[in-house]
């Protein structure tokens, strides 16, 4: 069940109406919600309604036996035992074909082996996010940054709570936990801006980046050696506006969506593409995941506290496995090599001050053209669905053909996603507060007639989330 | 005796989505989603027919065809599809553009 679609905004009314008539009941709202949280889940494959259920009580039962435990040796064992298996069972249905794959190639260049055969595995949708949250509780747990260890039936709200399960944005048990223990305030709804959120996220999915994939991306990106470097170029820039828009409007639309059952969740992304370096970037992009990766990835491997090369061995490796989490491809391996070496030089040479080292409107400038240059060129590895594929889209660039995907539309599509970018960073605020004298039903109404317009502006039919595969 | 581990890790604050923005009560929430279904509805009469017809083949979705039909037809003859009309129209001429 996608979100821009009548089938789930059918299910969100049924969902706000009913968990509203239980407000006063917290327990029974939140066995609705979670029953609501699977059925949604269920849309996709109800056979891996176990799984989640299954990591949830895993998680739940760990965070019990790591929070009762007395030694410090013991608590360290139960944390790596409940982490390793969260990853195992990640990496079981994430990675086990590109092992075997990879393995295969291994065996074909030394030995005539015969192939270890495929497994016809399925992706479940949302399994790194829910896995994520699941290594956040015991981990919070363990560092006691939760008082005391949530009960079962808080432990799967907070994992299956339908708006941030499949995509997230990832939010840390430490942060949402508290909100699931507080009943919700009917007098405190943030309808308003979940409403704006809701509504710039429809249009950035259904109209910018639907478009940019059907006009533009998918069909460069599908074959290369068709177009010349101008297209290619244009083709790279486009899919860098399609990503940001499809997966800003999915976290838009959850923040939104969320607020208006009476959750908070953080902020996912900050006008990325204006960032003046790739430390910036990674501070503005998918922020839950790189603050995810460096309080449970990164610190855990020493962080900074032992010495400069440690803190940069530690930072390439997180970025290496941050590319290997989005995909079991080398492509992804690749694409996280390139970011961890250059924010690697990038502390090296600027040591980690850069937003205070580049001064002076020229300078940031430039910074944010040669980011958003880089950003892009790693995109292409990001998209490719080989590194064959990528190779072609590069070797590409020494052709010159006369343009044909540089039409008006298109331009204007990718003019608009990255005018997103150089609007006042707190542009729906702003927005919020120029229209709070308008009656909440009017805001309503013409809400109602801008998800018609959205829905006419749009191709027929909506894609799925590009971050659904991660 | 405490064996939490011996560097304090602070978490940065995560910033809220929605972080200052203007609280409401829930009835007139639910006026302005109310008000929203309803406008979608009277606008967006084309695009409800268009899923009714996507539904799986029954009795019930032959049903809620007729409706949809009717629906569409009666808002057509208001003049309500026109504003959906309206915007596909011109999205199409700037699209011919080249």
């Amino acid at each position: 069940m996608l979100f821009p679609t009548l089938n789930f905004g059918l299910f969100f009314i049924a969902v706000f109406s009913i968990s509203w008539a239980l407000c006063r009941l917290p327990k029974t709202r939140l066995w609705f919600l979670i029953v609501a949280s699977y059925g949604f889940y269920a849309f996709w494959d109800w056979r891996f309604c176990f799984l989640l259920g299954g990591s949830s009580v895993f998680n739940w039962f760990m965070g019990r036996q790591i929070f009762r435990s007395e030694s410090a040796g013991r608590r360290k064992l139960l944390v790596a035992v409940a982490v390793f298996l969260n990853l195992a069972v990640l990496g079981f249905f994430k990675y086990f074909n590109f092992l075997i794959g990879s393995l295969n190639g291994l065996f074909e260049w030394l030995t005539p082996f015969q192939d270890i055969p495929y497994s016809d595995i399925i992706l479940p949708v949302g399994i790194s996010f829910f896995t994520f949250h699941g290594i956040s509780y015991v981990v919070d747990i363990y560092r006691r940054k939760i008082a005391a260890p949530a009960s079962l039936q808080h432990i799967l709200f907070y994992i299956a709570f339908f708006p941030q399960l499949v995509a997230g944005p990832i939010v840390r048990a430490a942060h949402f936990l508290p909100q699931i223990a507080t009943p919700v305030n009917p007098g405190d709804i943030r309808a308003r801006r979940a409403l704006l959120l809701i509504l710039g996220g429809l249009f950035k999915k259904v109209v910018l980046a639907n478009y940019l994939a059907t006009n533009l991306a998918d069909d460069v990106f599908f074959d290369p050696t068709q177009y010349g470097c101008l297209d290619l170029l244009f083709a790279d820039y486009g899919y860098a506006a399609q990503i940001y828009c499809d997966f800003s409007a999915y976290t838009d639309i959850a923040i939104g969506v969320a607020a208006l059952l009476g959750y908070r969740f953080p902020w996912n992304f900050n006008q990325p593409y204006r960032a003046i370096g790739l430390q910036d970037f990674w501070q503005r992009w998918h922020i839950s995941l790189s603050s995810w990766l460096r309080d449970y990835l990164y610190i855990p491997l020493g962080g900074n506290r032992h010495g400069e090369l440690k803190r940069y061995r530690n930072l390439f490796l997180t970025m290496l496995l941050g590319g290997l989490w989005h995909g079991a491809s080398w492509n992804f391996v690749i694409w996280g090599a390139m970011h961890g070496a250059v924010l690697v030089i990038e502390h090296a040479v600027f040591n980690g001050g850069m937003r205070t080292r580049v001064a002076g409107l020229p300078l940031k400038i430039i910074c944010t053209f040669i980011t958003f240059q880089f950003v892009c060129f790693t995109w292409v590895f990001f998209r490719a669905p080989d590194f064959g594929h990528a190779m072609s889209y590069f070797t590409g660039f020494a052709r010159f053909t006369a343009p044909t995907t540089m039409t008006p539309f298109n331009l204007s599509l990718v003019a608009l996603a990255m005018g997103l970018h150089f609007l006042p960073p707190d542009w729906v605020r702003i927005l919020e507060f120029r229209t709070r004298r308008i009656p909440l039903p009017l805001f309503g109404a013409l809400a109602g007639a801008a998800v018609v317009a959205i829905a006419s502006l749009g191709p027929a039919g909506v894609a799925p989330f590009i971050y659904f595969q991660f | 005796m405490t064996d939490s581990p011996k560097s304090e890790l602070i978490y940065r604050q995560q910033i809220e989505g929605v972080t200052n923005a203007l609280p409401s009560r829930l009835l007139p929430v639910c006026a302005a989603l109310a008000a929203a279904v309803v406008t979608t509805l009277l606008l967006g009469s084309e695009a409800l027919l268009n899923w009714v017809n996507n539904l799986p083949i029954g009795p019930v979705s032959d049903y809620l065809l007729q409706i949809a039909q009717d629906w569409q037809n009666t808002m057509a003859k208001i003049g309500l599809t026109g504003f959906s009309d309206s915007i596909k129209a011109l999205l199409a001429s700037f699209q011919l553009l080249h």
